[in-house]
């Protein structure tokens, strides 16, 4: 099984290899969601897994979502002619007066590499720029990052954003929150629906959110 | 037991004996010190109205004033290498170029960020590649401009441990000029280039070091430096990557700082570092900040006991919890269960994890080091 291969070739981090596999399987006709599913989905859910257990760490979930990307970038295209759509869309960004963005990038990867559809607002957003975005993109999801102390008010002023648009408009979005200061205490008081510790939890909380 | 001098109580806690009490640092190195909001509502609390003196790089954090440093017994000092002159550049009022290439950006609460480098965005990097750094001069006299009489002065004012601060750390300076996933990436991809990348910064940072110490003569007591092995729940990259790729330079570092000077070696890194400490104790570590004891694996008992005699920990009250959102009591409390755990046989200097953070109430700082230096230590009986 040449899927197997794929699989395997995010494992070792070659992004070439997926490239090469890939594009070889395509010609060969192999359905693309399969190689979506079973060959780039599955790496990086066993690569979370063990990031989560603590057995691999950060680069290697960097290399991974790399080498899925590189995947992603031959099969979208031809997902989206075919009118298979992403699984969901999230509006992602660091809040307003923040400009930390390593673990956001490293959640937006790794959703975009679980078949999420991401659109990345950058650091140092505004509240209403989520709203916007959101809106704009039909989003099933925001999600926000925070690395300060400091910026933790600024994510509650952010939150309180989003859930008052969610009542008052047609907005109807879930929050997942974030970053070093917060927690599942704080993100409840906040008012937020879910915190993610890590990223493959974030991709947990995201899949849980559009069932 | 009799009463000790600082820079006594500092050294004789560095070498694993019990003190009176219990060392206190307070601004003594970039991560050890304050943030300015808290210091003006500090400056307030305390009745004190002086002008507030800010660290020159990190334009937010605060250097404490004697007073302040007096009203809380500090035993520490800040020592600090000058500035480069040259090769530097202002892009706007919030944004700058080092000496090294990196353009720096100012967020809103005064916190500055790299954005780009010399080796940014490059896909696979070589060895060769590293010609595209203007590698700054480690004998640039900016860095060395009234060292030696800052340092004089520093000890002629007093008995205390002063600490000399490193201008870089060795996995930051990498990430500052390469990015911090794509450095990270180069660990397992590209170990040419970055063992290369290594080098370079390492030898620019002995020759620093060496000059700086040669130019104190003597007037220092602790030299710090710091990188970020980890993140709050684990270290940043395998710690068999750090034994293969790191692990010799810092060793390198560290051993010609020790065969140039007297002096104890001060070392930050943030996060679930304790995969990590054996092997600092390895390359030469006497000290390990901040002591993050909230992230995984970090409780300070554990610590304690598995490396009680041999690795000294300085930091260790909590800035994420109970400075920021204890009561003094509460805070005053933590600081007697740190200082009675860690205290026994020495090996313990007091401090916040990291710096005191903005949202730090003056009540709390307060009560910090005031039981600090107040509180009598049943080991110390």
């Amino acid at each position: 099984m040449t899927v197997e291969k794929i699989y395997a070739a995010v494992l070792d981090y070659d992004d070439d290899e997926v490239v090469e596999l890939v594009t070889a399987e395509l010609a060969k006709g192999t359905e693309p969601q399969v190689m979506l599913d079973d060959g780039l989905v599955a790496a990086l859910d066993t690569v979370g897994e063990q990031f989560s257990e603590g057995t691999l760490f950060v680069p290697e979930m960097l290399m991974a979502a790399d080498a899925v990307k590189a995947g992603l970038d031959l099969l979208r295209p031809i997902l989206a002619e075919s009118g298979i759509k992403p699984i969901g869309t999230v509006v992602i960004g660091t809040v307003k007066g923040d400009l930390h963005d390593i673990g956001k990038n490293l959640v937006s990867m790794v959703l975009e590499g679980a078949g999420f559809r991401v659109v990345d607002l950058g650091t140092d957003v505004e509240p209403e720029k989520f709203v916007d975005a959101a809106q704009e993109n039909d989003a099933d999801i925001v999600a926000l990052s925070a690395l300060l102390t400091t910026s933790m008010a600024a994510m509650e002023r952010a939150v309180g954003v989003v859930c008052k648009a969610n009542e008052n408009s047609n907005l109807n979005v879930r929050i997942m929150v974030g970053g070093p200061p917060v927690t599942d205490d704080f993100a409840e008081k906040i008012g937020a629906d879910g915190y993610g510790v890590d990223a493959p939890t974030a991709v947990g909380l995201a899949r849980g959110f559009i069932q | 037991m009799a009463a000790m001098a600082s820079r006594e109580r500092v050294l004789a806690a560095l070498n694993f004996q019990e003190t009176d009490r219990i060392p206190i640092d307070f601004g003594s190195t970039i991560v050890t010190t304050i943030y300015y909001t808290a210091y003006d509502d500090l400056k307030r609390e305390l009745g004190l109205d002086h002008e507030t003196v800010m660290l020159a790089k990190l334009k937010r954090l605060a250097v404490p004033d004697s007073a302040i440093l007096k009203r809380f017994d500090v035993d520490t000092r800040y020592l600090a290498l000058g500035v480069y002159e040259g090769d530097q550049k202002e892009l706007d009022d919030h944004s700058y170029i080092d000496e090294w290439g990196t353009t720096w950006k100012q967020a809103e609460d005064g916190h500055f960020l790299f954005v780009d480098g010399p080796f940014f965005g490059m896909k696979k990097p070589k060895h060769e590649d590293l010609s595209l750094c203007n590698w700054p001069d480690p004998d640039n006299p900016g860095y060395y401009r009234g060292l030696a009489e800052r340092a004089k002065a520093l000890r002629a004012s007093g008995d205390k441990a002063i600490i000399l601060n490193m201008p870089n750390g060795l996995v930051h300076q990498c990430q500052f000029l390469r990015g911090f996933g794509d450095w990270l990436k180069d660990l397992y991809k590209s170990k040419e280039f970055v063992t290369g990348l290594m080098e370079n910064i390492s030898k620019h940072w002995i020759r620093v070091a060496e000059n700086a110490l040669d130019a104190c003569d003597g007037n220092v007591d602790i030299l710090f430096f710091g990188d970020d092995l980890a993140t709050q729940q684990a270290p940043l990259f395998n710690p068999e990557i750090y034994r293969e790729m790191v692990k010799p330079v810092h060793a390198r570092m560290i051993g010609a700082v020790k065969a140039r000077a007297d002096v104890k070696v001060l070392y930050h890194s943030c996060g679930s570092v304790e995969p990590m400490i054996e092997d600092l104790i390895d390359v030469g570590v006497d000290a390990l900040n901040p002591v993050q004891i909230s992230a995984n694996n970090m409780e300070p008992e554990m610590l304690k006991e598995k490396y009680d005699g041999r690795m000294s920990f300085w930091g260790g009250i909590n800035t994420q919890r109970v400075l920021p959102l204890g009561t003094p009591e509460e805070v005053r409390a933590e600081v007697q269960k740190m200082v009675e755990l860690m205290g026994r046989g020495g090996g313990y200097v007091l401090n916040s994890v990291h710096n005191i953070q903005g949202d730090v109430p003056a009540a709390n700082i307060v009560a910090m080091f005031d039981e600090a230096r107040s509180y009598h230590p049943s080991w110390a009986n």
